[in-house]
């Protein structure tokens, strides 16, 4: 079977097996007999943390550990049934394990020890040994649970598709099959403008030459002519050549942008939270920009360059072949000092570009913070941390100045004596002392020639790194496009036109990274028109229970139902736009406090929109504003406070008249007299619909039909405020308690 | 006030004697690169300080030494001798190197550069949040010396 990307992924990048050796999968049923391989690890360091080779094997009945020395194999079974515990710690640089007994008064079974770079493998044989979880019998599942955690880090922060590089531009070059008319015209205008370029220097050769020969005007005149027809039609071929590939380079990045952002829609979160905004924000702009500079020039550049080149040197050999051997004969040499040149520029780049990373993190640490620095009187110290920054920048973009402008001149001096070494052998010629004699034409053709020789060499130098920036773009954008969206859509979904809103969760178990159990095997029903408050100490899982009913993530194991249908069976479109979201941090759009409030709405009345607002008690300031609901807000809504910012999302939420309303620390964040209102104002909003409220402040969720308490990710709690406080060390009360402590504190 | 005493329990365990006889503790250095070995907290298994040690020297001789013990393997890291490569690829650098745990090939992000440590040395930290620290440039051969001089401040 050929490996799989993860596995070649592992192979590349972390020089271990990318799967248990096949002598060991070979020799199992002679380690531990007739049981299941269904996790495997592997534990890289040994006692005095030296690196080796230890599997720990998990089979249906042992925990096995099989070391691979340099002269045996060295095995350590236990039995399943003997174990307890597994004892882990976690040092600044790796973990170890102490696997216990069923007696823990007697030294452990087996001590191990690995690196960080094992530890997503072994927790998953930890999880499965203490949870005692069914055992799947899969059998590419120890294989797959193994490459997928080791290869994990990588894949996230490179570009999940690792192909080589010419596959990469072999797939850039596929966007330009809708424009091959333009290719074909851009191509042949540049070749036409590659062979006219030669034309001039022969024809002013000629015309030298004609002029020596003392050749009649007529004759003179007609190379003239050439000159120009030639020099007219170049600025032809300009043209063509550049419109053409500036338009097309600019359509092929319209297309891969539009194509980026269109599929980006359909990634589920999961993506979002692994790649950071920016990153996302660049692969859409910059990265395709640098795309279009390598489509409509790049690829042409090179290749021009390259047939100038070779175009050159046929025509110098056949003028001349003497002095056409000491122009190109240098080529090679001249070529190496470019990739020399670019190897030295780009280790004393990577220098600058530490300095500079060093002078932008005070800036995007200190101009964010500058109410901090302020405050603590740091603005010397501050302005001196960046002057030293500074310097130091300076001090390395000095050093590339000094490598860049000590090249340029020399390599200019080379040419010079390039051209003088041409004078030097074409004198003689030129006064007849020595043969074949040589015109006085000819040789201005040739410096001519040789003045041509520059470009198209720096050019054929740069072309690694412009090869480099260009793939390493495409591999960025290829990464999205090539991402699936995790939430995969059934092709016959269910349309439910309008929700009850019962809400049932089946044995649901979920889990971000595949190891950690975030929500662990919780039951629950909701009716329609219930209000509901999940309460529980952070970390809880009240969010991501939120997240798995609106279903921005499926859950690992178990089901959810909504109105007696599988979530997953629903139709997304259908089923989130009958369910509402007042999160406690609102996000507003760039736009009116109008468009912000019928986003999604388009076509909502004004009458609607107002009346929303007023039930979100948002009407009164928006109507203070210079521009009342035509008031465009700034970006994520800064304009606003905080409670106004809420309310327009309340607002928001009113005016989709969702069937399921969830209400995620609507009011954490606000003061007491904005969260009464705000308060008010989701009142109006919860009656008639089935509510899932979040909050701390646990007095606010007295309105709950119900109250459901999570703690470590199960539902540990559930009844009345009232019924809740009766349970004695109960969590709720334990909650409960503290904030009335907190509360007197403040009182007093 | 007594001497806050460590042991170790049966099952290899550090331990800290209280009055309800001794505890599993694990051992969390407060400042592990600007005062190693000092202000060590010592947690028991739900998370809780059982006790703080501004310095070992709390501790009676006996106590001392396993807690030196403990402090070496919880802070152990790679100790880079030399490198052989540092590659950029997409979005990632690639090291190849050599420690005195052995040979080890590892990634940082393009934009994680090595950290400078109070002594001089620096830490580098892997995708997998392996730790790496390597000698102040001038204890370096010249190859490995040429290879990090750019991605050091």
């Amino acid at each position: 079977m050929p490996p799989s990307l993860n596995q070649r992924l592992i192979e590349s990048y972390t020089s271990q097996p990318s799967r248990l050796p096949e002598h060991i999968r070979n020799h199992l049923p002679e380690i531990w007999g007739e049981q299941e391989l269904i996790l495997y690890a592997m534990a890289d360091l040994d006692p005095q943390l030296r690196l080796q080779e230890q599997w720990v094997l998990l089979g249906n009945r042992d925990l096995c550990f099989v070391r691979k020395d340099s002269s045996r194999e060295s095995l350590c079974r236990i039995s399943r049934s003997d174990i307890s515990t597994i004892h882990e710690t976690a040092d600044i640089s790796g973990y170890r394990w102490r696997v216990i007994g069923k007696d823990p008064s007697l030294p452990p079974l087996i001590e191990i020890h690995f690196s960080r770079r094992q530890q997503r493998c072994l927790e998953n044989i930890r999880l499965m040994l203490e949870a005692e979880l069914p055992t799947e019998t899969d059998p590419e599942l120890a294989d797959r649970a193994y490459s997928d955690s080791l290869s994990e880090p990588i894949r996230d922060a490179q570009a999940a598709i690792r192909g080589d590089q010419k596959a990469v531009i072999w797939r850039l070059l596929s966007y330009l099959k809708p424009y091959k008319k333009d290719l074909w015209i851009g191509g042949l205008a540049a070749v036409f403008l590659t062979a006219l370029s030669l034309v001039p220097p022969r024809v002013s050769g000629l015309l030298i030459d004609g002029i020596e020969a003392r050749t009649p005007s007529s004759e003179l005149w007609k190379y003239l002519g050439y000159l120009a027809g030639a020099y007219l039609l170049h600025t032809l071929f300009v043209w063509v050549r550049l419109s053409r590939m500036a338009y097309m380079g600019e359509r092929v990045a319209h297309d891969i942008r539009t194509q980026v952002y269109a599929h980006l829609q359909t990634l589920s979160l999961r993506f979002f939270t692994r790649k950071q905004t920016g990153s996302i924000i660049s692969r859409c702009s910059s990265d395709t920009d640098r795309l279009w500079d390598f489509i409509a020039f790049g690829v042409i550049e090179v290749a021009l360059s390259i047939l100038m080149l070779l175009g050159l040197g046929t025509v110098l050999m056949m003028l001349d072949w003497r002095l056409g051997l000491l122009l190109t004969l240098p080529v090679p040499f001249i070529l190496f000092s470019f990739v020399l040149h670019g190897r030295k520029m780009q280790h004393i780049f990577l220098k600058a570009f530490r300095k500079w990373s060093d002078l932008t993190s005070v800036l995007s640490g200190t101009i964010p913070g500058i109410r901090v620095v302020k405050a603590f009187h740091q603005e010397e110290r501050e302005t001196q941390r960046f002057l030293h920054c500074n310097d130091e920048c300076l001090h390395t973009f000095t050093q590339v100045h000094k490598v860049w402008t000590r090249f340029w001149p020399s390599l200019t001096f080379c040419f010079h004596v390039i051209t003088l070494s041409v004078y030097f052998f074409a004198l003689p010629r030129l006064t007849g002392d020595t043969s074949p004699a040589i015109s006085i034409g000819t040789f201005v053709t040739f410096l001519l020639y040789a003045g041509m020789f520059m470009q198209p060499l720096q050019t054929i130098g740069q072309m690694t790194r412009m090869m480099n920036r260009a793939v390493s773009s495409a591999h960025r954008i290829f990464e999205i496009l090539d991402t699936e969206p995790h939430i995969p859509e059934n092709v016959d979904q269910i349309k439910i036109p309008r929700l009850e809103g019962r809400i049932q969760l089946e044995n649901v178990r979920f889990s971000y990274d595949g190891v950690r159990q975030v929500i662990k095997d919780i039951s629950l029903e909701l009716q329609p028109g219930e209000m509901v408050g999940l309460v529980g100490p952070s970390g809880a899982g009240k969010s991501t229970l939120i997240q798995l009913m609106v279903r921005f993530y499926d859950p690992s194991a178990g089901r959810i139902l909504i109105d007696g249908h599988d979530l997953r069976e629903l139709d997304m479109g259908s089923y989130r736009t009958q369910v509402g979201m007042v999160l406690q941090e609102p996000y507003l759009f760039h736009g009116s406090i109008r468009e912000n409030i019928a986003y999604g709405m388009e076509d909502a009345e004004p009458a609607s929109i107002v009346e929303a607002a007023r039930a979100a008690h948002a009407h009164e300031f928006i109507c203070k504003l210079p521009q009342a609901y035509e008031t465009v807000i700034g970006e994520r809504g800064q304009t606003l406070s905080g409670g106004e910012r809420q309310r327009i999302s309340i607002a928001r939420a009113i005016l989709h008249n969702p069937r399921i309303l969830i209400l995620d620390e609507a009011t954490s964040n606000v003061d007491t007299e904005t969260e009464r209102k705000i308060q008010d104002a989701l009142d109006r909003l919860i009656s008639g619909r089935t509510v899932i409220a979040i909050a701390h402040r646990l007095s606010t969720l007295r309105r709950a039909d119900r109250l459901l308490v999570l703690k470590d990710g199960k539902l540990v709690e559930s009844g009345t405020h009232e019924e809740l406080l009766k349970i004695d060390q109960g969590v709720f009360k334990g909650l409960y308690d503290m904030q009335q402590e907190l509360h007197q504190t403040f009182v007093i | 006030m007594s001497k806050p005493t460590l042991l170790h329990l049966p099952n290899g365990q550090l331990a800290l004697q209280t009055d309800d006889g001794p505890e599993a503790v694990t051992l969390s250095p407060c400042f592990p690169w600007t005062a190693p070995g000092k202000f060590l907290s010592l947690r028991n298994a739900e998370g809780k300080e059982l006790c703080f040690l501004e310095s070992p020297d709390e501790l009676d001789e006996a106590s001392r030494c396993l807690l030196n013990k403990e402090l070496s393997q919880s802070t152990a890291t790679f100790q880079i001798e030399s490198i052989q490569s540092v590659k950029k690829e997409i979005e990632l650098r690639c090291w190849e190197v050599t420690t005195s745990r052995g040979t080890r090939s590892f990634q940082t992000e393009l934009d994680e550069w090595p950290r400078a440590l109070p002594d001089g040395s620096f830490l580098i930290e892997d995708l997998f949040g392996d730790l790496y620290v390597i000698s102040a440039l001038e204890k370096l051969d010249p190859l490995s010396a040429k290879l990090f001089w750019p991605l050091i401040g």
